[in-house]
């Protein structure tokens, strides 16, 4: 913001100088070109990536779970659980950015809704695997959901893990839908664009029938202003009933009244992270630059500021009350995440979650890219970190010292972790290059141009223009 | 074209009955302290930090405005703003506090404390020097920040200065960072350290839902009761109004989600460290008040304000909104009270303090109002903002 005479001047959300024209131009140009050497290295480390988890997610299916490295006390899979919660959190940003910042009017999110809901259906899609996995017999994992069957078995419907499936499904689905929803007048405009046969086929059954009528609009409007309200309590639920899986047992360290709305803050948290790391690379590598502006990356990285010194309080909340409480067990819990065996862990989650984010306080380092870029890789590290402290330190050092543990993850752990990552990457690559990054007509809604004036316009742009 | 707001003045009928309603208070208490101490002293804690939410209530509101640098929000800032008229007197009053801590406070007793070993291992945060400075710090984070904060809008009104804006910006960030940590504490000091052994991570969540909650509302009755007197008629549209009553609506879904995630997970965990906090609430003669906490703050209002209409109509607005006022009242009963009492008790003394309360602040936020303009009419937002719609 800046002060011209008695106004204030909020950035332009795009380039000044673009016109509408350029907007399909340049967002459907990495779909209707062939790819870069870029991102032939990119798919092909993606790839390998997955590979490599693809050969361990073999091994682990035949020879059964035992080869990770769970044994007693750490029964309840440290990486899978851990990677489990780390894909879901990372899935937040994408429905907060569209349906939560959508009900606040923040206009900014035009340029990144569309990538980051993408990123938001990888996330959860690579979350999915590791609960399969985890079962043990994945072939009976169907028999997570409830259906009257032969057995006469029943799933249980007071088990946290069980509101899981049906929370998580559920989000998947809308947000799935909300993503499709938001992308008919996209893929419309890219069929209007197509000049091969088989594309054009490909991309008219996509955007099924839009014609761009004034009553399409009128629905379209409705229908995403309803999907938006009925997303905004998805994304709370969802992580809540995650964090509930730990908070209503009676470990300390796990069982802690603050976990919904801290496991919330925190996915929102990582998910921005995510976001920010892809969208780096993605202005550059398909030169958005003109959209997808300093001027987003900033509001973004206020809101990892804001989001990081939510779990903060949640830590030192955790931290106190666990000595508050008086409780020898809880404030041991705590003692041994702080200086125990694990303890490297604990200080990698508080440093990458609390201190790096202190950066963003600076405007100056809020805009410079490479800071923003190194933060968001520390973020997701530390919230990597986060849920592993909570699963192995609660677990390794349980109410009876006589069956203390530890904890080493083998090659499966690492190999399926790896595996998760080239999974989600190769999707968002996919994506990339099929379907349009950025959602033009929403941003073309936020352009000024051919408007008439008025006297309360407040984005530099226009200024710009009638200087 | 900026239209020139009315100045304020609270009516002397209005005046003469707050002033009323400060004397029954004033009268209440004190033959409450002659017949039954512990009571008068519960009742005083209870509106004391019912009404020390309200005052905070307006400056977070203010800083949340600055930080998101809101434009919507322009002509019904001053009115939350003016709320922090009521803290000065809550400074007051919690020096009053202090002789009710041996009511109140079962962690006061040193004997007690001596005999208890859980106690004795707090001794350390819960005694009363520390106990005092945990309030002077939320008293110097809300008037200190706060007030500056509050300080330049005023001065802006006079001199227009666009930095002003900016410069309020900039203090909101700290003022929420110190405000979050402070009303933690106190709210941990005030209402959870009643059930000395009893503890919660989102306790603090919790009572800040409550201020949020509460706040909404009793800016909306200001906003609503200046509007229709035609003071702010050419400022607050129905869209004003309607963004007003969707805040109202969000956190009060919010709060159903904090005090759901409080309850369940205590009940789902059943631990002897936590649960007698709810067993006796939920249980014996505390049981119709708990499920009254949940229809009459969560289920009723619901409906009540889901529909769009509902948060465009003025009359209808306000009455939701002191429905809010009541529920929240009920929420600090329901913390304070049981501590106390076997069951149960509501009469001439609860009615005449909260209405000795009540009259404080209106008479300070009238006050207030009286001083300033009710409108910041030099905002650089305003002319945006007197443009919104929905």
């Amino acid at each position: 913001m800046e002060i011209k005479g008695d106004k204030i001047i909020k950035e332009p959300l795009v380039a000044p100088d673009l016109v509408l024209a350029d907007v399909n131009r340049d967002v459907c140009r990495p779909l209707e070109s062939f790819p870069s050497r870029k991102w032939y290295i990119c798919l092909a480390i993606a790839l390998s990536a997955l590979s490599v988890g693809a050969m361990m997610v073999t091994g682990l299916i035949g020879k059964g779970i035992g080869v990770t490295g769970l044994n007693q006390p750490v029964g309840w899979g440290a990486f899978d659980i851990t990677n489990f919660v780390f894909w879901i959190g990372i899935g937040h940003a994408g429905t907060l950015i569209s349906a939560i910042l959508y009900l606040f009017r923040q206009k900014w999110r035009t340029a990144i809704n569309r990538s980051a809901e993408a990123m938001t259906i990888f996330a959860v899609m690579t979350a999915g695997i590791f609960p399969l996995l985890h079962v043990g017999r994945q072939w009976y994992a169907f028999w997570l959901f409830p259906y009257p069957n032969q057995r006469l078995l029943w799933v249980n419907f007071r088990s946290p893990l069980l509101w899981d499936v049906f929370a998580v499904s559920t989000y998947f689905t809308i947000s799935l839908l909300f993503w499709y929803t938001g992308l008919v007048p996209d893929l419309a405009s890219v069929r209007d664009r197509c000049k091969n046969r088989v594309r054009k086929f490909i991309y008219t059954v996509l955007s099924m029938g839009w014609r761009g009528s004034a009553r399409h609009w009128n629905h379209y409007e409705m229908a995403y202003l309803l999907l938006a309200a009925l997303s905004t309590p998805l994304v709370l639920s969802v992580h809540s009933i995650v964090s509930f899986d730990f908070a209503v047992s009676i470990l300390p360290g796990w069982h802690t009244t603050i976990f919904p709305p801290y496991f919330v803050a925190g996915a929102i948290f990582s998910g921005f992270a995510m976001v920010v790391t892809l969208l780096i690379i993605a202005r550059e590598v398909f030169n958005l630059k003109k959209y997808i502006s300093l001027y987003h990356l900033e509001n973004m990285t206020k809101i990892m500021l804001l989001t990081g010194m939510m779990v903060g309080y949640a830590y030192l909340m955790e931290l106190f009350i666990a000595w508050y409480s008086g409780s020898p067990n809880e404030r041991f819990i705590f003692l041994n995440r702080l200086s125990g065996p694990f303890a490297w862990a604990y200080w990698i989650m508080m440093s990458c979650n609390v201190l790096v984010p202190q950066v963003f306080w600076v405007k100056k380092w809020r805009r410079s890219v490479p800071v923003m870029f190194v933060c968001s890789l520390l973020i997701n590290i530390g919230m990597w970190f986060e849920r592993f402290t909570i699963i192995v330190t609660s677990l390794h050092r349980d109410f009876l010292p006589s069956s203390w543990d530890s904890y080493f993850p083998t090659r499966y752990d690492w190999g399926i972790t790896l595996g998760s990552f080239g999974f989600f990457f190769t999707f968002f690559l996919i994506f990339c290059r099929v379907l349009p990054t950025i959602a033009m007509f929403e941003v073309k809604s936020i352009m000024k141009i051919g408007r008439k004036e008025s006297g309360a316009e407040m984005y530099a742009g226009v200024v710009a223009r009638t200087d | 074209m900026i239209p020139k707001p009315q100045s304020f003045e609270l009516s002397g009928k209005l005046k003469t009955l707050f002033g009323a309603f400060v004397a029954v208070g004033l009268i209440t208490f004190i033959v409450g302290l002659k017949t039954g101490p512990d009571r008068a002293w519960s009742n005083f804690l209870l509106e004391y930090f019912y009404w020390l939410c309200l005052g905070l209530s307006g400056v977070f509101f203010a800083a949340l405005q600055h930080i998101t640098a809101s434009y919507w929000s322009v002509t019904v800032r001053r009115v939350g703003e003016a709320f922090i008229a009521y803290l000065p007197v809550a400074v007051v009053l919690f020096v009053v506090l202090l002789f009710g801590l041996h009511h109140l406070y079962e962690w006061t007793h040193l004997n007690v404390v001596e005999h208890d070993p859980i106690l004795s291992m707090k001794k350390g945060y819960l005694n009363v020097p520390f106990f005092v400075i945990r309030a002077i710090l939320l008293f110097a984070v809300a008037l200190g920040l706060g007030g500056w904060m509050i300080r330049n809008s005023i001065r802006q009104d006079k001199s227009g200065d666009p930095r002003l804006t900016l410069l309020n910006t900039k203090i909101s960030a700290p003022f929420l960072l110190l405000f979050a940590v402070t009303f933690t504490l106190v709210a941990v000091d005030l209402m959870m350290s009643l059930a000395p052994h009893w503890f919660s991570t989102i306790f603090g969540v919790y009572c800040w839902a409550g201020l949020f909650y509460s706040g909404l509302a009793m800016m909306a009755i200001w906003v609503i009761a200046l509007r229709k007197k035609g003071m702010l008629a050419e400022f607050v549209t129905d869209d004003h109004l309607h963004d007003l009553g969707k805040l109202m609506f969000a956190f009060l879904v919010f709060w159903g989600y904090v005090a759901f995630s409080q309850y369940m997970l205590i009940w789902y965990a059943n631990l002897p460290e936590e649960t007698p906090y709810m067993i006796t609430r939920v249980s014996g003669a505390w049981k119709p008040v708990s499920t009254a906490l949940m229809v009459v703050k969560f289920v009723i209002p619901f409906f009540l304000l889901v529909a769009r209409p509902a948060k465009r109509r003025d009359g209808w607005l306000m009455f939701v909104a002191f429905w809010f006022l009541a529920a929240q009242w009920l929420d600090i009963y329901w913390m304070v009270f049981p501590a106390h009492f076997d069951k149960p008790v509501f009469g001439f003394m609860e009615i005449g303090m909260f209405l000795g309360f009540a009259g404080i602040f209106s008479l300070c936020v009238g006050g207030f109002l009286k001083r300033v303009s009710t409108v910041a009419v030099k905002d650089p937002w305003l002319e945006q903002c007197l443009h919104h719609h929905q």
